[in-house]
């Protein structure tokens, strides 16, 4: 079974009388509900809990864990359950956040019905637990929608995306997405969705047929089964173009619950113009479930056809040339009128400048066509993964605070399944496409290079790998301009990508260290042709705002970890290669255990050693002593449980693991290479010690676990440095003025 | 007799071997494992309090005078934040 199968397969875990129609592989005729035969291999496992982590899957996959279906260690069972709940401790917030709001709201005559989230886990599942979810989702009357806004304004919930005109929410818009003073989403819908089917739905039928759920002792309303049907099947098949294998399982869930009313849904059905809306989320629960939906709404859409016009409908919200114009002119033959074609094209081909500039990041195109304003320059970002790694949090970061009036940056990246920030870079509006490598020598990633690079016609392509690098080098032409951002010392190359390298850096036109060791390193060999461009260092940083900090921290880190506030945690954010070293810091931690019993080691990534170093932790008897907790895109939120952060490695650039940490005023206890020195001082914001020397690791931990005020000097000097000296903001504006000064018009062609 | 039960304002998850719980007079939601764990699934109807530590000395093989201490304290902990309603 691949990761993918496997995946879908706990998406669907549990749907009462599943109705599967496929003969897998390990298909038990006693447990058809079985997903493995025996624990999975740590290369499986580890992305898995990743991916189930981002899906916001955990509570099928706990289902499948607590059943038997999914056979695990113990060390597999320990970091589902943390997984889970790191995952509810989320949920119950947002839930008595949802609690305060319906009060407020309902105290102000404003009716509100409860979609999605909280409102699916305790009205579909046996045990909510299992569905979880990531915001909060209300329905509000047309007629109450502007007070509810209002309202919500007043308890802190702003509006990033203004209203396309004056007028638009209460006539034509879904609704509104809101943020809270404590970060959490909040979407507001007057409708179910934009566009051609959101403005066919009968919103008063919505509020016609609700039912009741209680969530902390009150009583809620959620939509009717019938609705309820219709909307999970809006949701899972046109909310996002990859259909997000949750919002499947509530189409499934729903089917197989069999509440609803089948003739009545397809009277709904015909009246909202949404067959071609179920069919396709019908076809989604076979597809990506293996779920065959045996029900008489299913059977009437058998013989079903879309229509020209449906199929461009649904093509504007899920195909590959999906675009918001492409939703708005879809949705023209479906408005009434002549008058409301007209004020629903004015207020979408028209917008305010609010609107336009939160929406696409970029200038009002009228305003720009009377030459008040440039075009945003086009620029390419080209890596060798997004996976969870310190560039790419840096990249991600970066990309958050990239003024998109100046910039329009999308992302390529080669290897598909390094895809751990597609999604947050997606959602700050940054494109990323793959170049589809199966393996880093996979040779028809550099012919798709070739085609997006003459597609999209980049003003500036900035690599940030050195093998797409050097690649790059060589098929960017005039008058497009090239940047590179070196990550790590040169000499941890191998010779070939160090010759690759070195060969085509002179076509550079500017280049970037990440810190002044690797700028030091970066000195190609004579026989290297062209002038190489001189190397700036610019000290990135973290976003403090996304560190979180303090006692509350740490209490909710430790309590997702179930590590009680007596324990001493070292902890590692860095993958099992051998650059890292955990083997000596392993000898290390034995040493530190041997005289502090009650300490644990945290080591938080995967890779290529973690057999062996499983092994080696099992030959020392450390087993209860150190976690492995694998891949996790949730660091920020674990770093404060630690008192000491530790890296053993024997080559860095500047890791951003090293910054969070300090910013997380969290002592550090690091190995003084590469860019590490440039951040921490010996014995002022922790602890540097030479490479490959276990005895001296072990001492300096020691000394900063047993000295409690120096270690929260430590602490204290690391926020203090990382406040002062490594800014997120300024890279990205000293990044932004390299961009601006080797675009400018004047400049000499290479 | 006095019997205890879960405060239906209390808001919480079921994970593996843990219950996460967010109690009305909490600011974070707080963890249970182990005997607390097996405590909470107990309260899911009133139930006596000698009825309870019977059920838990039962249930971890221990005498009902070794538990009795314990298992209050955690109960009073409990009511104090709002998660158990005492009767």
């Amino acid at each position: 079974v691949s990761p993918d199968q496997l995946l879908r397969r706990i998406a669907a875990f549990g749907l009462p009388e599943l109705q599967t129609h496929r003969q897998r592989p390990c298909d038990d005729p006693e447990q058809p509900d079985r997903l493995a035969d025996r624990p999975l291999e740590p290369p499986v496992f580890d992305p898995l809990i990743g991916r189930v982590r981002s899906l916001r899957l955990s509570g099928f996959l706990l289902t499948a864990v607590a059943t038997g279906a999914l056979p695990t260690t113990d060390e597999q069972r320990r970091r589902v359950d943390e997984l889970h709940t790191a995952a509810c401790i989320s949920v119950l917030q947002l839930e008595r956040r949802l609690l305060q709001l319906i009060d407020v709201l309902e105290a102000n005559g404003i009716d509100v019905v409860v979609l999605k989230g909280t409102s699916a886990a305790h009205l579909l599942y046996p045990d909510p637990t299992q569905r979880m979810f990531g915001d909060n989702d209300l329905l509000f009357r047309t007629q109450h929608f502007d007070r509810a806004l209002a309202v919500l304004a007043a308890l802190g919930y702003r509006r990033p995306m203004a209203a396309p005109r004056p007028g638009f929410d209460s006539r034509f818009g879904k609704g509104a997405t809101l943020l809270g003073l404590d970060g959490d989403e909040l979407d507001a819908h007057r409708t179910l969705l934009f566009g051609t089917f959101g403005l066919t739905i009968d919103t008063d039928e919505l509020f016609a047929s609700t039912v009741p759920f209680h969530l902390g002792g009150r009583e809620l309303r959620a939509l009717g089964p019938d609705t309820g049907l219709l909307h999970a099947c809006y949701h899972a098949a046109l909310g996002d173009p990859d259909p997000r294998l949750g919002s499947v399982r509530d189409v499934a869930q729903r089917f197989a619950l069999g509440q609803h009313d089948p003739t009545r849904v397809c009277e709904l059905m015909g009246a909202w113009r949404a067959a071609p809306v179920v069919s396709r989320a019908v076809e989604l629960c076979d597809r990506l479930l293996d779920v065959q939906i045996d029900d008489p709404v299913a059977t009437r859409l058998a013989a079903y056809r879309p229509t020209r016009r449906e199929q461009r409908a649904i093509a504007s919200y899920v195909g590959v040339e999906r675009s918001h114009v492409r939703k708005v002119l879809a949705s023209l033959p479906y408005l009434d009128g002549v008058v409301t074609k007209a004020a629903f094209l004015r207020a979408n081909l028209v917008p305010t400048a609010t609107y336009l500039r939160a929406r696409t990041g970029r200038r009002d195109v009228a305003g720009a066509n009377r030459g008040r304003q440039p075009m945003p320059a086009r620029v390419l970002w080209l890596t060798k993964g997004l996976g969870l790694g310190g560039a790419e949090r840096l990249l991600t970061s970066v990309a958050a605070g990239i003024d998109r009036e100046r910039f329009e940056v999308e992302v390529a990246y080669l290897l598909p399944w390094k895809d751990a920030f597609v999604a947050e870079l997606e959602a700050e509006g940054v494109n990323a496409v793959c170049l589809g490598a199966r393996r880093t020598l996979d040779p028809r990633w550099v012919l798709r290079l070739r085609v997006l690079l003459r597609r999209r016609d980049y003003a500036l392509v900035h690599t940030h790998s050195p093998v797409p690098a050097a690649v790059a080098r060589l098929l960017v032409r005039a008058p497009t301009r090239l940047v590179h951002t070196e990550h790590n010392v040169w000499g941890r190359y191998r010779w070939p990508t160090y010759a690759a390298n070195a060969l085509t850096y002179g076509r550079n036109d500017a280049s970037i260290a990440v810190s002044d060791a690797v700028a030091d390193s970066m000195v190609p060999p004579r026989w290297a042709p062209g002038t190489a461009p001189a190397v700036e260092t610019l000290l990135h940083g973290v976003n403090l705002a996304e560190v979180p900090r303090g006692p509350a921290a740490r209490r909710a880190a430790r309590a997702g970890l179930d590590i009680s506030d007596a324990i001493a945690v070292i902890g590692i954010v860095a993958n099992f290669t051998p650059k890292k070293d955990h083997a000596g810091l392993l000898t290390a931690f034995d040493e530190v255990r041997r005289q502090i019993p009650d300490v644990v080691l945290l080591l938080i990534g995967s890779g290529p050693l973690e057999d062996e170093l499983r092994r080696e932790v099992a030959a020392r008897d450390l087993a209860d002593n150190v976690r492995f907790l694998g891949s996790r895109d949730d660091v920020p939120a674990l770093l404060p449980a630690l008192d000491v952060f530790v890296l053993s490695s024997r080559f860095e650039g500047l890791p951003i693991a090293l910054l969070e940490a300090m910013a997380a005023e969290v002592a550090c206890v690091v190995t003084s290479v590469g860019g590490i020195p440039e951040a921490v001082t010996d014995h002022v914001e922790g602890r540097l010690v030479p490479p490959d020397e276990p005895d001296t690791l072990a001492g300096a931990l020691l000394d900063v676990l047993r000295d409690d005020d120096a270690r929260a000097a430590m602490a204290a000097a690391g926020f203090e440095r990382v406040s002062a000296g490594f800014s997120i903001d300024r890279a990205i504006a000293r990044t932004q003025e390299l961009y601006d000064q080797l675009l400018r018009p004047s400049r000499e062609p290479r | 007799v006095r019997t205890w039960q879960r405060d239906e304002r209390t808001l919480w998850r079921r994970c593996l071997e843990r219950i996460v719980l967010l109690a009305p007079a909490l600011d974070d939601p707080i963890v249970l494992d182990g005997t607390a764990r097996v405590i909470w699934e107990l309260v899911d109807e009133p139930v006596a309090e000698q009825a309870l530590l019977s059920s838990l000395a039962t249930a971890f093989d221990r005498d009902v005078s070794h538990l009795d201490t314990e298992v209050i304290d955690f109960l009073t902990q409990l009511r104090a934040a709002g998660a158990l309603v005492q009767t």
